[in-house]
């Protein structure tokens, strides 16, 4: 099986993670955090196999995953305090 | 050259309008978070409203037109005969019919809330959702007219293993339109 197939499952089974969270309804501070990693797992996968950012080395290559953080992080950020 | 000093894909161009584009999307979010931090109930309480089996199969969507796509490049960086040049635009072919999907499901998604005589003064949530939904699904749009470039492109025979490169730059177009709702669905769907 090729990466691209393995990483298109593990997307999928991580969105049908977010939407089992999502059912449940429940404001949960673990269910948050969960689900935002999850999303920063999912975004990574995007940036670096997708977009082919692992591939390549430079002082840019970190702005994608850079912005990833800094949304996911700011969002933690404002949720618990 | 190592594999791990290969050159960045796609032109340099496209690099710049997807830093722009998650700069734009980096600070709504921010914004949305912000607005929720003063209002949690009241975000909760519309969140509710939505539909969220909807914003899991539009995910599912994007999220499947990208990889498609993403064999569509494969195919061409790995071309070998023909064959690999018809599988390749069958490819884009079914990512773009993901797109079609994800784009009739938006529309009734929104047409549902807009029944429901919600609108962008309704509330501080439900002006930040349909911002992002109309503003996101332009990005949808053009990067739909741009697969279809690509496939005409790839039909035609017009990249190759070596030439690839605009084939490259609209696919990561498209890959940045779906890191935007994989980024969007928690936040505006799901977290509560």
């Amino acid at each position: 099986m090729r990466k691209s197939t393995k990483n298109y499952i593990m997307l999928i089974a991580l969105t049908c993670l977010a939407f089992l969270i999502g059912l449940t309804e429940v404001s949960n501070s673990w269910f948050v955090v969960v689900l935002l990693f999850s999303t920063f797992i999912k975004g990574k996968m995007i940036i670096d196999y997708f977009m082919g950012m692992n591939e390549y080395v430079s002082r840019w290559n970190n702005f994608p995953t850079l912005w990833l953080g800094l949304v996911i992080l700011m969002t933690l950020g404002f949720y618990f305090f | 050259m190592s594999n791990q000093q290969q050159e960045l894909q796609g032109d340099f161009g496209v690099w710049l309008v997807i830093y722009v584009e998650l700069f734009t999307f980096g600070v709504i979010f921010t914004g949305y978070s912000v607005a929720r931090y003063h209002n949690v109930e009241m975000f909760n309480e519309s969140q509710l409203l939505l539909n969220k089996s909807a914003g899991f199969l539009n995910t599912i969507l994007l999220i499947t037109s990208s990889w498609l796509v993403v064999k569509a490049v494969e195919n061409i960086k790995n071309i070998y005969n023909d064959f690999d040049i018809k599988k390749a635009s069958n490819y884009l072919l079914l990512a773009i019919g993901s797109g079609v999907l994800f784009v009739v499901s938006k529309v009734a998604e929104l047409l549902h809330v807009f029944g429901q005589g919600i609108n962008l003064s309704s509330n501080t949530f439900f002006t930040f959702y349909i911002l992002l939904a109309l503003f996101h699904l332009m990005h949808v749009l053009l990067g739909m007219f741009i697969l279809f470039v690509l496939y005409q492109n790839t039909k035609k025979g017009n990249y190759s293993q070596k030439e690839h490169v605009g084939l490259e730059s609209g696919a990561l177009y498209w890959h940045m339109v779906d890191l935007l709702w994989i980024v969007l669905f928690p936040l505006v769907y799901i977290m509560r």
